[in-house]
């Protein structure tokens, strides 16, 4: 269909034609687009919050990672300036009079336990330089005494047992006598006579050699694990508890937003 | 007057994007421009001015919505008339006394018509008076320029329906012209 001349002019008339609107016709306007706004903005803060929480979760963790590796900053500590295993090792192969008990990973904390030190676990427990590796507990360790009998650990700061004087003994209920590190294995064990005629001469060995006090250490290990644990378990119980209080925090304000 | 022309366009260009993305000042530039306009676009499809103005906010709703998605190809103007003209057929399609007249077309119209303002008035004033489905049909083929096919698609009619209705469009306008006091000028 061809078409008309006058629907040409009228095309021009008519689309430039125009009607003025009311005045609160943009407010109509830009009142529906506002409240579209908002529920984009509502959205928004949702994801905002969830983004908040797992930043604090992952904050909180990394911070729990952080203490758990930071606590055995004390590898100083641990390493002995001589190597004590030797020691305890040549006591066992000779079966002679043991060096005073320096290093030899008594630990003051367990006092009703026997420890009873093997060769091999001597040598795990103690030639070894950082934390991990000198896991030992107090059931890796044994001290005997008179008559074969398990001791009692005593109680003991920076100084070795032999170095300790009759009276010093007598005050801390040492049983005087040699220390010796046996063979749990061993059912048999020493004669009574023969633990005594051990401890007397290593007696004599300590008192005419003197022992070289700088160089006793106690068991770092122990020490450390226990020191270890304890911090351990207040920081853990000290971080979940804020994690906790701030997670219900969040949880809070974000139900109180989506309401 | 070139570089006036091109100014012009950049300033618009910059006033689209700064509206897509949500100033509220460039949209109401962009609304007190077109606004007149559109009102008299929606107002040719929906004679009640009030339910024109409702259909012209609702395009203008839409046209600030689909705002990030325009890619500048083409005018600017004919992208919100397009929206306006969808929205008025839309409006109009909710409601059921539309009816089209599906009797067949004679003979094409090929009348011509002075272009004297006035008459043209006269013109507008005949188109407007023209039964609803005709006017719809002449609306958007005369004045906006939409192809049958396109026309067929909007109203959901068939092809040869639009073009009956406008036949029959032209042929009751050519009947008043003849009635009325509008002068026929020359030939084509």
């Amino acid at each position: 269909m061809a078409p008309v001349d006058f629907e040409k002019e009228l095309q021009d008339r008519l689309r430039s034609r125009q009607v003025k609107p009311r005045e609160d016709s943009w407010d109509r306007i830009e009142a529906r687009l506002e409240a579209e706004t908002p529920a984009r903005k509502r959205g928004l803060g949702k994801w905002k919050y969830l983004a908040a929480a797992s930043v604090v979760f992952l904050l909180g963790f990394f911070l729990l990672q952080e203490t758990t590796v930071d606590v055995p900053t004390s590898d100083a500590l641990v390493e002995s300036p001589e190597p004590v295993v030797p020691e305890t090792k040549d006591v066992r192969e000779t079966n002679g009079v043991p060096e005073p008990t320096k290093g030899s990973g008594i630990s003051p904390t367990d006092p009703q336990k026997p420890l009873v030190l093997t060769d091999t676990e001597a040598q795990n427990s103690m030639g070894r330089k950082t934390r991990s590796d000198m896991n030992v507990t107090s059931t890796d360790i044994a001290v005997t005494g008179e008559n074969n009998k398990s001791l009692t650990q005593p109680d003991l700061s920076d100084r070795s047992l032999a170095a300790l004087t009759p009276e010093v003994r007598d005050d801390l209920k040492i049983p005087d006598g040699p220390w010796v590190s046996v063979d749990p294995n061993q059912e048999d064990g020493l004669e009574d006579a023969e633990v005594e005629a051990l401890l007397s001469e290593a007696l004599e060995v300590v008192e005419n050699k003197g022992v070289p006090r700088d160089t006793t250490s106690l068991n770092p290990a122990a020490l450390l694990g226990e020191v270890e644990s304890e911090l351990d378990q207040t920081f853990r119980e000290q971080i979940l508890k804020k994690l906790k209080t701030g997670f219900s925090k969040v949880r809070t304000a974000v139900a109180d937003r989506s309401q | 007057m070139k570089v006036k022309i091109i100014s012009l366009l950049q300033h618009e260009k910059a006033l689209i994007r700064k509206a897509a993305e949500g100033h509220r000042e460039s949209q109401k530039e962009i609304y007190d421009r077109y606004a007149p306009g559109m009102l008299a676009l929606t107002q040719r499809y929906v004679k009640d001015i009030h339910f024109a103005e409702d259909v012209m906010i609702d395009g203008f709703v839409k046209v600030f919505r689909a705002l990030p998605e325009f890619r500048f190809q083409g005018s600017f103007e004919g992208w919100i008339r397009r929206i306006m003209v969808r929205e008025a057929i839309d409006f109009l399609r909710k409601r059921p006394f539309v009816v089209y007249d599906e009797t067949k077309m004679e003979a094409p119209v090929t009348e011509p018509f002075t272009s004297d303002p006035y008459h043209l008035e006269a013109l507008e004033k005949l188109v407007e008076a023209l039964p609803e489905g005709y006017r719809l049909v002449f609306t958007l083929y005369a004045i906006e320029g939409y192809k049958h096919a396109e026309i067929a698609t909007l109203l959901d009619i068939s092809e040869s329906t639009s073009k009956t209705q406008l036949y029959k469009a032209r042929k009751q306008l050519q009947q008043q012209i003849k009635e009325s006091s509008i002068p026929r000028y020359g030939t084509r």
